[in-house]
């Protein structure tokens, strides 16, 4: 062993040593280099510990001269606990830290024969400082201790060489560090022995170094061979020394390397490793060469732009990986040495890794002052084995990773989209060179420019497809693939497909695909891992071909594998709209099918969708729906519709394909009973009746018809799509009757009993709100008892179920009998408590709802009783000027048939001030809703007097000028109670309110009349006011009014007319006297 | 020197996919072909193959020329060329089928083996370096899997007939022996 220690542990050399940092200096004996020989060594050593212990138990408990001594890194007394809980009890004594003895220690129970045990830890020093001091004196210890060590064996056991270089004169006693004479001189201490109990324990002693020499034999001879083979470089070697990196790379600080990997686009049947073309810009390159690695000048672009690796020698030839590393980084070198081994089972051999792994985004940007490995930090290093003579390459990344030791400033972490294009390593790089100053070569400074150019597009697609109007969410769910070392056997039998795919001709690549479609294509991981090899390119290449199986092979699979999202984005950046679409004009009905259920499914991608509008797909897609329906031909109409009926998610292509003549086809098709395709038909109609025109198209090409006929299918999706569609389209009154022509009521009704599916819910309820606001249908649909149903799916629903709901009971609760059978049905408690509700749209819909159930004296005792006023009340503090108005509405009615309201509206603190404040909105809907709420206020003296004193009365005299009819008809309303206090008339008159009104009497709007009328005979009671109107040319508007058929107009309008003839009376009379 | 008789339209009606136009049409573009002995030699038929066709692998040429050549005279009579020119060109779905796994059987002993399948796919692979060979190795094992139902490492006709049924665009899948366009 000596000779073998001696012969092949490789010691640092000086200058390495002095790097090493002050937690080693305690071993001042030396260092241990890190190297794959050492690595193997420190196998081969423990081997021969147990190998020793198992045959050789007598030998194996001889007692060491002097015990071998080291400080232990890894080891702790928790060790032992957790050994003695595992079965080994009887053989450690531990002494746990305690406040007397604060220093923690581990003996054997087992003792020398002078007493001392045969195996001490124990501290030394105490907090922070403490370091372990570990002791033993036989083999059999020294192999337990090892086990107990487990994973940090190789580690302990390179503490145990530094601290004892030459284990066999500490072991033996021997003093003369000669190794080769040890076997004399232990020969010569053996037999000068004269005690036989001494001389006892000296023979055992003597076998032990009987049997470790002959060990040496063998390691000598083993290490000779392996000399031998180490002359060249060559794949296990390059292989086994990576798989040493790897084992030590990991983000953890303390490891010197963030991860190392082989960069290689196949394998030969040799073992050989190829380099991969054009996947990474701007990289180091370790290139192999008989002799050793040296650094190359990276990637180059040639003049057709391809860029090819330079194998051009850029640093001095190293030996082994290690030192290459060593050399181009500091980091590398002073953290290399410190690295422990991990005790691996010599037969779970590392995989090593065949492909590149993503560098994670977690990049923490060195510390400023650590400038000496600034040429290295957030770079990847690519170590290439090449062996040009023979053609055969063979190459290595090293992802070099530098921490810094000091604080770390954070960075931004990049987008995620950068992550999924695969160039967040080098935007992330980029950027730090940039913050850095640092100018790199020539080489880095290439990189840089071009993962910004490629970051900038990225951006750029970013920005577009978020000006996409629409949605599109689900594309944006984030890369999540995990940075798995390990790659299944999938991996590289689809690269080896995608090989052939490539080089193959035609034959080649239709067996290629077959062998493709064998795959699980539906499985994430192989469609991602298509898309790694560079399968997609390929792929989307094909379609381009003149061979029609070609065509339909790479359709079948991408049709397959679009169903990713990030396939889906792949291809957008591909451009693999494009030939998609010109297949759509394919002879073969098989590849128009393809290629359209494939953009179906690409078309979930906004960016998608554009690039099929601009390659004039939606065209051709419309052109595929000409075919009769029941003809053989339907499946092409079938994919045709599938791809409108995503790309009609998009506004711009709901128009083209209205452009395009789609609706007579679509109106042609729903004839057909096949129901594959009506629920594509269908989805498209649902989905572009969100828009007039179509809707329009809708109801005049007699599609309403079908749709309602459809709502009784057995298919639940078409129910959908169909309720969907009908409830866009009852936006028109017409489309209202319609439905109820074709008697599509009762189906929709029935649709309500079918509470699990919630889309369908959700669409049959919207259905029903947007018919019921027709009044006939809600007789229609008083009689199908819908507003019970509609009551019981109040629990438990989706807001989106529940906003529909409530809309239709609002719509219901405008007749006399839908508000008899909601309070029958106890709708009341449902929906006041909705009222504390947060959704906008809901809260909207409620608001109807309570304000038209309180037409009903009855049920506004429940609202009543149930604080259903100050609920609405409170919810005209609501920011949103839809729930301000409707709850407004809702108030009116609520005081109107409230008993003692005027006393309730008193009793909400700050109420009264509230709403005359809303009267500042400048949303003329809650404006006239306030004033129909403040003219139901001003009813009651008291609080008349309240918001006269909030200033009510200028407030109403500003809103004067409005041309809307809705507010000048509640705000003549309004102004007409408000009257009724004090000097307001003069006051309104003072606000100029008078000269306006006077117009409102030319408005078409009848009722407007009336309320003017009223609020004129009101202000005529003033004087000035009288003169203010007569100027106005009042008098003649009134005298036709009062001809009008309305007997409360006609009241209005003689009594105003009245009280300025009485004024112009009483000052004549004046004049007179 | 006897000119061979040739069956008459009528038959020919019966017994190949043509209709009397077709047989006609045929018929003048035989006569232009067969120049020995109202028969056409082979290197007319694979000058009709490779230019009329697009069937360019010289092997598969001979192949299909094989076919065609029923009474095994190297010449290619009226009665073969119809006959041959039915499946080949307007061939129902199951001849097609036959008709592929005859030319793909190089030696005619019914089955098709690796060592046929190596000689069909050698030209596959674009790059001429030594390391195709493996890949084309590698490609004789993918097909054959997908082939070789019954797993007897050689591919019959009724393994061909499911596999072909299974995934039909198997069905030139040693090279092209169909034509590419229609007459």
């Amino acid at each position: 062993m000596g000779a073998t220690l001696s012969a092949r542990v490789q010691w640092a050399a000086t200058n390495a040593a002095a790097t090493q940092k002050s937690a080693d200096a305690q071993s001042s004996q030396g260092n241990l280099q890190t190297s794959v020989i050492n690595q193997d060594l420190f196998y081969e050593l423990i081997h021969l510990i147990e190998t020793l212990v198992s045959q050789h138990g007598n030998e194996a408990k001889a007692e060491f001269k002097r015990p071998l001594q080291w400080t232990s890194v890894s080891l702790r007394p928790t060790h032992f606990t957790n050994a003695v809980a595992a079965g080994a009890t009887g053989m450690w004594n531990i002494v746990s830290p305690s406040p007397k003895n604060p220093k923690a220690s581990v003996t054997s129970v087992a003792t020398k024969a002078d007493g001392s045990p045969l195996f001490t830890l124990e501290q030394v020093g105490s907090g922070d400082s403490a370091v372990f001091v570990a002791k033993v004196a036989n083999f059999e210890y020294l192999n337990r201790v090892l086990k107990i060590a487990d994973e940090m064996k190789l580690r302990e056991l390179q503490d145990i060489l530094q601290a004892n270089p030459t284990p066999i004169n500490t072991i033996f006693g021997i003093s003369n560090s000669n190794t080769n004479t040890v076997l004399i001189d232990a020969f010569e201490a053996f037999a000068n022995e004269t005690d036989p109990k001494r001389k006892e324990i000296n023979s055992r002693l003597y076998k032990l170094l009987l049997i470790i020499n002959s060990f040496d034999l063998d390691l000598l001879s083993a290490a000779v061979k392996n000399q031998e083979r180490e002359m060249h470089l060559d794949i296990p070697k390059v292989t086994s020394e990576l798989q040493m990196l790897q084992s030590f790379s990991g983000k953890d600080s303390k490891n010197a390397l963030l991860s190392i990997n082989w960069e290689s686009d196949y394998t030969f049947s040799n073992g050989y490793k190829a380099p991969l073309g054009d996947k990474f810009t701007e990289k180091y390159v370790i290139l192999k060469c008989t002799d050793g690695f040296f650094v190359n000048k990276g990637y180059s672009a040639d003049e057709k732009g391809h860029e090819k690796l330079n194998y051009e020698k850029e640093s001095k030839v190293f030996l082994t990986l290690v030192d290459l590393i060593k050399s181009k980084s500091e980091h590398f070198a002073s953290r290399i040495d410190k690295q422990d081994y991990l005790y691996q089972p010599e037969n779970v051999g590392a995989q090593v890794n065949v492909t590149h792994v993503t560098i994670s985004a977690d990049t923490k940007i060195q510390d400023q002052n650590d400038q000496s490995s600034s040429d290295e930090d957030d770079q990847e290093t690519r170590a290439t084995g090449n062996k040009q003579r023979e053609g055969k390459k063979n190459n290595v990344v090293v992802k070099k990773k530098v921490k810094g030791k000091g604080k770390s400033r954070t960075t931004t972490e990049p987008s995620l989209k950068w992550r999924a294009l695969g160039i967040t390593d080098e935007a992330t790089a980029a950027k730090y060179k940039r913050d850095r100053g640092v100018v790199g070569d020539k080489k880095s400074l290439d990189g840089t420019k071009k993962s910004t150019v490629r970051a900038r597009s990225a951006q750029n697609e970013e920005e577009s497809s978020e000006s996409e109007d629409d949605a599109s969410s689900d594309e944006e769910i984030p890369e999540k693939r995990n940075d798995n070392n390990e790659l299944p056997a999938e991996y590289y039998q689809i690269l080896k497909l995608v090989k052939y795919l490539r080089v193959g001709n035609q034959t080649a690549t239709i067996i290629a695909i077959c062998s493709l479609r064998d795959f699980d294509l539906s499985n994430e991981f192989n469609q991602l891992a298509i898309r790694d090899v560079g399968g997609l390119d390929t792929l989307v290449n094909l379609l381009d071909t003149e061979d029609p199986k070609c065509k339909i092979g790479a359709l079948k699979i991408l049709k397959e594998i679009s169903k990713n999202v990030q396939i889906r984005n792949a291809i957008t950046d591909l451009d693999g709209m494009q030939p998609l679409v010109e297949l759509l004009r394919d002879s073969d009905e098989d590849i128009k099918c393809l290629a359209a259920e494939t953009i179906a499914n690409c078309a979930k991608n906004s960016a998608n969708r554009r690039a099929v509008r601009k390659y004039g797909g939606i065209k051709k897609l419309v052109r595929l729906l000409k075919v009769k329906p029941g003809s053989k031909e339907e499946a092409v109409a079938v994919s045709g519709a599938l791809a409108l009926a995503t790309c009609s998610k998009s506004a711009k292509n709901k128009e083209a394909i209205q452009a395009a003549g789609s609706i007579p086809l679509l109106a042609n098709l729903l004839e057909s009973t096949n129901e594959a395709l009506l629920i594509p038909v269908v989805g498209i109609l649902q989905e572009c009746s969100s828009d007039e025109n179509y809707r329009m198209a809708i109801r005049t090409s007699g599609m309403i018809k079908f749709l309602v006929e459809n709502l009784s299918s057995q298919n639940e999706e078409l129910q959908t799509h169909c309720a969907s569609a009908i409830f866009k389209c009852a936006e028109e009154d017409e489309t209202r009757n319609l439905v109820r022509q074709y008697e599509g009521l009762p189906p929709l009704v029935n649709l309500l009993d079918n509470p699990a599916n919630k889309e369908l819910l959700a669409a049959a309820t919207g259905a029903v709100w947007k018919c019921a606001q027709n009044l006939e249908n809600v007789a229609a649909f008083n009689k199908l008892n819908t507003i019970k149903k509609l009551i019981g799916l109040m629990e438990n629903q989706p807001e989106d179920v529940l906003v529909n709901v409530v809309g239709a009971l609002g719509a219901c609760a405008q007749t006399l009998d839908g508000r008899t059978a909601i309070r029958e049905s106890n709708g009341i408690t449902p929906l006041v408590s909705l009222l504390t509700g947060t959704n906008q749209a809901l809260l909207v819909n409620v608001t109807t709802a309570v304000g038209a159930c309180a037409l009903d004296g009855d049920s506004m005792v429940v609202i009543d009783r149930l604080d259903g006023v100050r609920l609405l009340w409170s919810l005209l503090k609501s920011p949103n000027p839809h729930v301000q108005a409707s709850a407004a509405w809702a108030i009116s009615p609520c005081i109107e048939h409230a008993k003692d309201a005027g006393e309730m509206v008193r009793s909400f603190v700050g109420g009264l001030e509230l709403i005359v404040s809303l009267l500042k909105s400048d949303q003329s809907e809650v404006l006239a809703s306030v004033c129909a709420a403040i003219a139901n206020i001003a009813k009651d003296e008291e609080n008349l007097a309240v918001i006269t004193d909030h200033g009510v009365v200028p407030m109403l005299g500003k809103l004067t000028n409005h041309k809307s009819d809705k507010l000048r008809k509640h705000l003549a309303e309004a102004i007409a109670r408000c009257c009724h206090w004090g000097n307001n008339r003069v006051a309104f008159g003072a606000a100029s309110a008078v000269a306006p009104l006077v117009k409102y009497l030319k408005s078409p709007d009848e009722e407007v009349h009336r309320s003017t009328a009223r609020a004129l005979h009101q202000l005529s009671m003033d004087a000035d006011n009288c003169i203010t109107m007569h100027e106005n040319g009042v008098v003649q508007l009134l005298l036709g009014m009062v001809g009008s058929t309305d007997p409360e107009l006609q009241e209005a309008a003689a009594g105003t007319i009245g009280n300025i003839r009485r004024l112009a009376l009483a000052s004549e009379k004046a004049a007179m006297t | 020197m006897t000119v061979p008789t040739r069956m008459s339209p009528d038959d020919l009606l019966k017994i190949t996919n043509f209709n009397r136009l077709e047989i006609d049409t045929l018929t003048r573009h035989f006569t232009e072909l067969a120049t020995v002995m109202d028969k056409i030699d082979r290197s007319k038929f694979r000058d009709l193959l490779a230019d009329t066709f697009g069937v360019d692998d010289s092997l598969l040429m001979d192949r299909v020329f094989r076919c065609f050549d029923m009474d095994a005279d190297n010449y290619i009579g009226y009665d073969e060329f119809m006959k041959g020119m039915s499946v080949f060109l307007k061939g129902r779905r199951e001849e097609r089928i036959k008709f592929c796994f005859r030319v793909y059987d190089l030696n005619g002993d019914r089955y098709i083996s690796k060592e046929e399948m190596f000689q069909m796919l050698k030209n596959c692979l674009v790059k001429g370096a030594e390391e195709d060979e493996d890949g084309v190795k590698d490609l004789v094992d993918l097909v054959l899997k997908k082939l070789d139902e019954d797993r007897d490492g050689r591919v019959s006709e009724s393994d061909w007939n499911s596999a072909i049924d299974k995934e039909s665009l198997l069905m030139e899948a040693f090279g092209q022996c169909l034509p590419t366009s229609k007459v």
